[in-house]
């Protein structure tokens, strides 16, 4: 979808030309990588990158600030978040290849794992990306308040006024998807 | 039992709100007691549970990403042992390396077989960059280089994976690029200009395909040693990113070339491309090959100096960038060669390297044609005039957009890709289901995509038959998809848009009304956008201009919403509804209740969310509104808010952006703001005629609009062309019978009159009445207005009896039918004012003229040359009542505005009547001795206005004791006298003075 400036794909998508929405997606894959290669690689001795950064910085640079409206940055997040998470998932799915294959595995440093729970080895998204299509299928809302806190890393509150919802609701909602993966992940 | 099932997951999710609520220790009790199935109440309980054990699960920083890189990284590094020469690769064998780029690699190689002799450039993704998204684009591309086959086009020979690596296999071409070719034999500009027309033969061959190459550069246009051109990697550099043999400044996404040098504007910008783009980039390769340089002074490594060159620096004309260094390469005078460029040669540049796609030539064909035309020696098209635009007028500071989607293929294929690789998620999640509808959508983004080329304001009217496209797949769609109802209501639904656009109204109202009533809409899911089609359905009865069906229609949903269930959206679609009530009201005539309709809604909106199309909407119709209602200072304004609003959301290309300026102009011209209507007009219908073709109602209107300024401003012959124009793309398009050709009629008939071939006029008008009186019914305004001309025509003919009747007929229907005060009746008023004043009743004529003339400056302002005409007309009723001092402060107080002579023709005539008659004699003769001048260039000596005029000149100057003024009296009189047509009054004033001047 190469031909067709971002805003007004978002604003396509908006209106539902599904084209656009599901011609952005690989685009928002495309550029984000390339954002993580590029900042990567300005500093070789960092090993992790703040996702929530990614999104916001990838959001200025192809979003004309002046030609977004509300409706459109609360598209651009849900995108780019899925978008991201995609690429998780695309990696873990190689990741797991390699280690089969590869005599040497890949040193992965502690913080790969995010902080943990009860055993659940959140580093492999794969499993949390099935658990959450299973949540979506459920509530998309919860879904999506999920996506954007996770993936696109906005905080509560920034997801309340992204989705015209309540803090409060928004809390709540967090809070009961969060039950519900887990028990998705790890059904006992 | 299944937690996803909507009616579990709504009991689940209510009983762990209420739950979560409550303390820990009555939790369980409750949800026991309230739970309506102990499955339901064992998954919230357990849930509950894990409250206290899932701790920071997923609260933490959002997840790492250097694996990413690592991969890369090291798969990076194992390629290179792993292609080699020998290598086979599906039926292929690796000769040597070609080149290579970021994330593709090129091989010569050959069949394994050897059974033709054939060479081909093997293209592979490097390893470790092959992900879902490549594999993609790379399927595009290859769907792509299947479309186009064509001899000056690198053909696709062969795709396939090997090693789980794609390949695309391509004709090899053993060539030069262009530069080098033309530099190496010292090729003479004829020569090069031949090679550039073989390359356009070629994108033009892309184009009808609605495919753009978007990088052309030298390199990417080879020459073989016969001399033949191969134009190779089209639509490939925007998948594969990084060719390390130019610079790379620009990221792939929004179409940006790879390689800044050659990039157009609005690739620079990250704006939607076009045709233009690839005519921009190849005329800066035809700037190259013809001086050495590019249009620009940056030099080639500085990328940040060549784009801001690229987007704010004129380009240099070529025969100026010439130098002695290129001039001695080719082996020629520098003076030789600077005058074979000088002139066509670079006024053509210039217009393919123009900043704004628009003003460029609008296709490849228009650019070769052109230069083909400078090789016969004909004369060019590009015209000087863009210098003109260039002033600043319509300079940027949001560039213009272009056609966006040359999209069948990048955006279809592209979405189709992107759903695609949805649908394999989807299925992964072995949830069959929603793969299946991934398909769905599939298809119907296939079909959406292909609507949006038959868009106007998506494909800049490089297609004129986009009706039949839209009729093509109107008949796909309602042959197919019956097992998916809703797909097919939003589709109906677009195509009922697009056809509305193109202003197909009734057809747009069929759809949407089919579109509404299909039986899946009928489903309680479906209620907002049902009443959201059958808005449209009404909307677009309102525009085909089928009141009562529209009415019945917003009826229907006024009722419905009445019903309805309060929801959030239910407040936006009330307002909706009122504003298309509003909008009916008014094409009614019912003037008041529709601006009620219309402040409500614009108050609303200043509260209530809406988008951008509602407002606009309102917008319009409320200018409209006041421009029906007579109001036309408010009217313009209105219009002129709306214009700014518009373009600031569409950029100036776009239709609605034509309409707003069209309309504008309609009340500049009727507020005798003449010049700024032209302005107005001329900009729409050269944006209309760009974005619709030459034959569309719209570019119609606008050739009459501009038809009806320019008569204004007196420039008769330029009228006639537009309202000839006007006639003819309205017959074809809307038929014979139609309003607008009424309109039409109307318009000649004010030009005929305005040439003073009053019989002309007359037969045009009788023509528009017709017509009107069939389409409009014999009492709307439109019929008054016309019956009214029709008066003015026969009055001037002499013919005072039908003239009256006419104009009483007029006034009658004006009257029932428009608020009073409104300007039209004020102009009845004065035609039957003037007619009285002719058949000698001067009381009867200020009765009429009085009204006529005040109602006139209030709505058009005193200085509109109608309003002096008729407010010294009224004088000269009032003069000719006695009341001569009323009609010297009248006289006297009139400002005649300078610059039209017919106004001041008559203007003068009738200020020098009043004076005469307040025996003013000096001043008296001045006026009527410049108003006899004036109508004697204007319509020559013989013509009865100007004879008029002649007769109280000559009484005038005989009053001032001139002895002259015998022979004005005497030549006037007997010719008047002798026309069969001479006005009752006009006639015995004759005979009396004549007699006078005889006795003295």
């Amino acid at each position: 979808m190469e031909s067709v400036d971002i805003t007004d794909m978002l604003r396509d998508a908006r209106v539902g030309t599904r084209a656009a929405v599901d011609a952005l997606m690989p685009v928002l894959y495309e550029e984000l990588r390339r954002l993580a290669q590029a900042r990567l690689a300005e500093a070789p001795s960092q090993r992790s990158l703040n996702t929530t950064g990614l999104v916001h910085e990838l959001y200025l640079r192809l979003i004309d600030q002046n030609r977004v409206d509300w409706p459109d940055r609360l598209h651009f997040y849900g995108y780019a978040a899925t978008a991201m998470r995609h690429i998780l998932v695309d990696q873990a799915r190689r990741r797991s290849t390699e280690k089969r294959n590869a005599a040497a595995t890949t040193v992965l440093a502690a913080e790969d794992s995010l902080p943990n729970d009860d055993g659940i080895d959140t580093s492999d998204w794969i499993y949390i990306d099935q658990a959450l299509e299973r949540l979506r299928e459920c509530s998309a809302r919860l879904a999506q308040i999920v996506e954007l806190r996770v993936f696109a890393g906005l905080t509560a509150e920034e997801v309340a006024e992204l989705l015209g919802l309540s803090l409060r609701t928004v809390n709540r909602d967090w809070h009961k998807a969060r039950l519900v993966l887990h028990r998705f992940m790890k059904p006992e | 039992m299944d937690a996803t099932d909507p009616r579990s997951w709504n009991e689940i999710e209510r009983l762990l709100d209420a739950a979560l609520d409550l303390p820990a220790a009555e939790r369980e009790g409750w949800v026991r007691a309230n739970a309506s199935h102990a499955d339901i109440a064992a998954f919230v309980l357990d849930l509950l549970a894990r409250d206290q054990r899932i701790g920071d699960f997923l609260e933490g920083p959002a997840a790492v990403i250097d694996v990413v890189v690592e991969a890369d990284r090291d798969e990076n590094d194992h390629d290179a042992p792993l292609l080699q020469p020998g290598r086979e690769i599906g039926a292929w064998r690796l000769v040597r390396e070609l080149g290579s780029g970021g994330m593709a690699v090129v091989w010569l190689a050959e069949r394994i077989d050897g059974a033709r002799d054939e060479v081909v450039a093997l293209k592979l993704v490097r390893p470790g960059l092959d992900s879902t998204l490549l594999r993609e684009r790379f399927a595009r591309e290859r769907r792509i280089l299947a479309l186009l086959q064509h001899p000056r086009i690198a053909r696709l020979l062969d795709v396939g994976i090997a090693d789980g690596r794609q390949f695309l296999a391509l004709e090899f071409v053993d060539g030069e690029a262009i530069t080098e070719w033309c530099a190496r034999r010292r090729a003479s500009t004829r020569l090069r200009i031949e090679l550039a027309l073989q390359v356009c033969d070629a994108i033009a061959f892309a184009h009808a395909r609605l495919i753009i190459h978007r990088d052309l550069k030298p390199s990417n246009i080879l020459v073989d040693a016969g001399g033949d051109v191969h134009l190779l990697d089209f639509g490939i550099a925007k998948i594969l990113s990084g060719d390390s043999s130019e610079p790379t400044a620009l990221t792939a996404i929004g179409g940006r070339a790879m390689t800044t040098t050659y990039a157009s504007p609005e690739q620079i910008e990250g704006l939607p491309l076009g045709v233009a783009t690839d005519v921009y980039s190849l005329a800066v390769v035809l700037h190259e090959l013809l001086t050495g340089h590019l249009p620009y002074r940056a030099s080639r490594t500085n990328l940040a100096a060549i784009e801001d060159a690229i987007v704010h620096d004129e380009p240099q004309p070529a025969s100026v960038v010439l130098d002695a260094a290129h001039a001695a390469s080719r082996g020629v005078a520098l003076r030789r060669l600077r005058q074979e460029l000088r002139g066509d040669l670079d006024r053509i540049l210039s217009k393919a390297l123009e900043k704004q796609p628009a003003r460029r030539y609008p296709t490849i064909d228009a650019f070769a044609d052109d230069l083909r035309r400078h090789l016969h020696g004909l004369p060019i098209r590009a015209q000087r005039d863009s210098l003109r635009y260039r002033a600043g007028k319509f300079v940027q500071r949001h560039a213009f957009g272009l056609a966006v989607t040359v999209a069948l293929s990048a955006a279809v294929i592209a979405g189709l890709a992107g759903t695609l690789w949805q649908a394999r998620r989807a299925a992964q999640s072995a949830h069959t289901a929603r793969a299946e509808a991934a398909a769905a959508n599939a298809v119907r983004d296939l079909l959406l995509d292909m609507f949006r080329t038959a868009d106007p304001d998506v494909s800049r009217g490089r297609d004129p038959s986009a009706s039949e496209l839209l009729d093509t797949a109107m008949r796909r769609l309602q042959a197919g998809l019956e097992d998916q109802p809703a797909l097919k209501a939003r589709l109906l639904g677009v195509v009922a848009d697009l056809n509305r656009k193109l202003g197909n109204y009734s057809r747009a109202a069929e759809l949407f009304g089919e579109a509404a009533e299909l039986p899946a809409m009928a489903q309680s899911a479906n209620a907002e956008e049902r009443r959201r089609l059958r808005t449209d359905h009404a909307a677009s009865l309102i525009l085909a201009g089928n009141l009562d069906a529209a009415d019945a229609a917003l009826v229907r949903i006024e009722r419905e919403l009445e019903a309805a269930e309060p929801s959030p959206s239910l407040a936006h679609a009330r307002t909706r509804v009122k504003v298309e009530r509003g909008e009916l009201l008014r094409r009614q005539g019912r003037f008041d209740e529709s601006r009620a309709l219309l402040d409500e809604a614009l108050a609303r909106y200043a509260t209530e969310p809406n988008d951008a199309d509602d407002r606009e909407t309102v917008l319009r119709y409320s200018a409209d509104l006041e421009f029906s209602r007579g109001h036309l200072v408010e009217a313009e304004r209105g219009f002129g808010e709306l214009l700014v609003r518009l373009q600031g959301r569409y950029g100036e290309e776009h239709t609605e952006v034509a309409r707003a300026y069209n309309d504008r102009a309609a009340a500049l011209a009727q507020l005798g703001r003449v010049d700024e209507a032209e302005r107005d007009m001329r900009r729409a219908l050269e944006l209309r005629q760009h974005l619709l073709g030459h034959q569309h109602p719209a570019v119609a209107d606008s050739h009459w609009n501009l038809g009806a300024a320019l008569r204004r401003l007196n420039r008769l012959d330029e009228a006639e062309t537009h309202y000839r124009d006007a006639l003819a793309i309205f017959r074809d398009t809307l038929g014979d019978d139609s309003v607008e050709v009424a309109r039409v009629y109307n318009g000649l008939g004010a030009l005929a009159g305005a040439r003073r071939d009053h019989a002309a006029s007359e037969r045009f008008l009788r023509e528009a009445l017709q017509r009107y009186e069939k389409t409009l019914g014999p009492t709307h305004p439109d019929v008054g207005m016309t019956l009214n001309n029709l008066a003015v025509a026969q009055r001037r003919l002499g013919r005072i009896d039908e003239s009256a009747t006419n104009a009483r007929r007029a006034l009658a229907i004006q009257q029932a039918t428009l608020p009073e005060g409104h300007f039209l009746i004020a102009v009845t008023r004065f035609t039957l004012g003037s007619l009285a004043l002719m058949q000698g009743n001067a009381t009867e004529a200020v009765e009429w003229l009085q009204p006529a003339a005040r109602a006139m400056e209030a709505a058009m302002g005193a200085a509109h040359p109608d309003v002096v005409r008729a407010k010294l007309q009224w004088a000269v009723a009032l003069a000719e009542r006695g009341d001569g001092v009323g009609a010297g402060e009248i006289a006297d107080a009139i400002a005649i505005p300078p610059g039209d002579r017919r106004i001041e023709a008559d203007a003068s005539y009738l200020r020098g009547r009043v004076r005469l008659n307040a025996g003013r004699f000096g001043e008296a003769c001045e006026d009527l001795d410049r108003g006899w001048q004036l109508r004697g260039e204007l319509d020559g000596a013989e013509d009865p206005s100007t004879l008029e005029c002649e007769l109280y000149l000559g009484e005038c100057l005989l009053s001032n004791k001139v002895e002259a003024g015998k022979l004005h009296v005497g030549h006037a009189a007997r010719a008047l006298l002798k026309s069969p047509n001479t006005a009752p009054a006009l006639r015995s004033a004759a005979t009396s003075l004549l007699r006078q001047a005889n006795a003295r």
